[in-house]
């Protein structure tokens, strides 16, 4: 029997590297709630939140005292009493799952083009110049200028808000797509090909590892443009859709209901943000 | 167990012991053609040699003197961004016999990385060829070279460890051996420790020892090392050198060694190769007969100061130019 093993990489290899146990389970959870409660992310989150509800508490002292009985400016009392109910009217939540399934779609497509593309451009050297100035070009239009155009094309419905939202996603996530293949440098792919590699083990090991917290800061924005532009599409000419029952109750001036529905659409926004953030974060953990 | 010194005694991290602990350890290392004035007499190498059980006894002088790299007229050019083609270098002729240790040496941006990259199938000449084991170099030859680069090529996404077994991974190798061996040649460079680190938060010269751990692991019988401990103190460099020859004295390996540290050169090599600037040819070829082990007596004795003394006039009247 060995008591003590010869070497370190031996008692390694016995052992085995000492892991955390991962969030998910018990034991985990614990040690990362117990961490939490400890140290500097508690302050952090106590004083984020602490600042929301002391906004709210500001808004509702200004709403109270200088605009009582105003139509437009309900305080925030009213909206979280009478507003959100109207996230169980007739309607309401077969309308936000319309828009959420159309922006899932519209995102897919935006990052399937933008990926495809932005890496081709990258990849090939003498494109890269060119497609960066036509992206930019492209980005810096007005792009409700093309929206009559589109309805042309898809007629009012789901068609052209996918589209709608395709065009405004597409474009940061091409471009950092692009930026990101094109500025990998010589010296991981030549090792990889020294150590025996070939194209496909080059761009699965060394291109898209390096290009991908490039793509991921791409796909943060264009998650938050390609939503953008599905709410756009519905605001302006939609007969379904969240956008389209905002203006529906802004119309009809049910104004808690409005605020209501806003609000949620700011959460859900935020929402897909902080998981893009979050899978950003978990992705690239080794830049520190 | 070790796999990279089967026949010798564990050499335990190539960072303990001083310079002269690890230079007496160092087993006799076959010259070739030994030196008349070194006092080694031939038959004792041959003797050290074959006695090992790592020899094969049917290996005779034939063997040994067979040359693993043959590099023919070769001549690199670079393109310019203006459009201007650069030699880099120029007709350089040179072979490499088995388990020899040859260094290049020469002055800044006078080629030796260009050389290098050829000869590893990396890079192109724009004419001659290099051959490996009599075969053509067209490509990588992974299963014969490992390369150290001078920029460590380390990947900043992956740990220690994992950065090693790339090199295994690549040629498909199960996952269990493939950490066993990449934990023994960390253990080898001394970074065992911090297996599980990034490189960004390992210093300069344990990054450097990370690219040669990786070039150990793959058990090539052929190292291209560019400037693998340029990073490093003198102390330290010269440990980790004779360490490192030591391990591939073992295997029987070949190497071709760059660095500017003439001290390292004479303390390493069999053949030093001096080269010259633009385009780089060679200038001079220096034998460095000093009998081995190699300790800090021999390189400061009169014969290894005179080769010393010889390179530096050689690379100083090179960078005049
Ligand atoms: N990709 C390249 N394009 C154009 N010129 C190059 C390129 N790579 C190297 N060169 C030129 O070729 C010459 C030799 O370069 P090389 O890297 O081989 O030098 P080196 O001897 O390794 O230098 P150092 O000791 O500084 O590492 C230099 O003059 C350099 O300017
Ligand atoms: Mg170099």
């Amino acid at each position: 029997m060995r008591i003590r093993p010869a070497s370190l990489a031996e008692a390694y290899v016995e052992v085995g590297p000492v892991r955390r146990a991962p969030w998910w389970s018990p034991a985990g959870g614990r040690a990362r709630l117990r961490g939490a409660l400890r140290g500097r992310r508690l302050r952090v989150f106590l004083l984020r939140w602490a600042t929301v509800l002391a906004l709210i508490g500001v808004y509702e002292a200004i709403t109270r005292l200088f605009f009582a009985g105003s139509l437009f400016l309900p305080p925030a009392s009213e909206i979280f009493t009478r507003g959100m109910g109207v996230f169980v009217e007739e309607g309401v939540p077969e309308a936000l799952q319309t828009t959420a399934v159309e922006y899932g779609i519209a995102f897919a497509v935006a990052t399937l083009i933008g990926l495809s593309c932005g890496a081709a451009l990258g990849a090939i050297p003498g494109a890269r110049g060119v497609g960066r100035d036509l992206l930019q070009v492209l980005m810096a239009l007005p792009q409700i200028a093309i929206y009559p155009i589109i309805i042309l094309f898809f007629g009012i419905g789901p068609g052209a808000k996918i589209v709608f939202g395709v065009t405004h996603g597409v474009f940061p996530i091409m471009l950092s797509t692009m930026s990101g293949v094109g500025e990998v440098e010589e010296t991981l792919p030549r090792a990889i090909r020294a150590m025996g590699g070939g194209w496909v083990a080059v761009t699965w090991r060394a291109v898209l590892p390096s290009a991908l917290p490039s793509v991921l800061t791409g796909l943060r924005v264009g998650a938050k443009t390609c939503l953008l532009g599905v709410l756009l599409a519905e605001l302006l000419s939609s007969v379904n859709g969240t956008g389209a029952l905002v203006m529906m109750y802004s119309a009809n001036g049910r104004i808690p209901q409005l605020y209501a529905l806003t609000l949620g659409i700011c959460v859900g926004a935020f929402a897909v943000n902080t998981l893009m953030t979050v899978v950003e974060r978990r992705l690239t953990r080794w830049r520190g | 167990m070790s796999l990279f010194h089967p026949t010798g005694p564990r050499v335990g991290s190539l960072l303990s012991g001083s310079i002269r602990q690890a230079a007496m350890t160092v087993a006799r290392r076959d010259h070739g053609t030994p030196s008349e004035s070194d006092g080694a007499p031939a038959s004792t190498v041959v003797e050290a040699r074959t006695s090992g059980p790592s020899a094969a006894p049917s290996l005779g002088p034939s063997f040994r003197s067979s040359e693993v790299i043959r590099v023919e007229h070769l001549a690199v050019s670079y393109r310019r961004s203006d459009g201007a083609e650069v030699r880099a270098v120029e007709d350089v002729s040179f072979s490499v016999r088995e388990g020899e240790f040859v260094t290049l040496i020469g002055p800044s941006g006078c080629g030796k990385t260009s050389l290098l990259r050829v000869m590893g199938g990396l890079l192109r000449p724009a004419a001659g060829q290099v051959y490996v084991n009599d075969v053509l170099v067209k490509g990588p030859m992974p299963d014969a070279i490992a390369y150290v680069f001078q920029d460590f090529a380390l990947f900043p996404w992956r740990t220690a460890r994992a950065n090693v077994e790339i090199a295994l991974q690549l040629k498909r190798v199960p996952r269990g051996e493939r950490r066993r061996r990449a934990l023994d040649a960390l253990d080898m460079v001394g970074l065992a420790e911090v297996a599980d680190r990034f490189p960004r938060e390992l210093s300069g010269g344990m990054q450097q020892r990370l690219a040669v751990a990786r070039a150990l692991v793959s058990n090539c019988g052929i190292l291209l090392l560019d400037e693998p401990f340029g990073a490093l103190d003198e102390q330290t460099r010269l440990v980790l050198g004779v360490q490192l020859s030591q391990l591939l004295e073992s295997a029987g390996r070949t190497i071709v060694f760059v660095t500017h540290s003439l001290q390292e050169a004479v303390f390493l090599s069999d053949r030093i190769l001096v080269l010259s600037h633009q385009p780089c040819r060679i200038k001079k070829t220096v034998e460095v007969p000093l009998p081995r082990p190699r300790g800090p007596d021999q390189v400061k004795s009169p014969a290894g100061q005179r080769i010393e003394a010889e390179l530096f006039q050689l690379l100083y009247r090179e960078s005049l130019v």
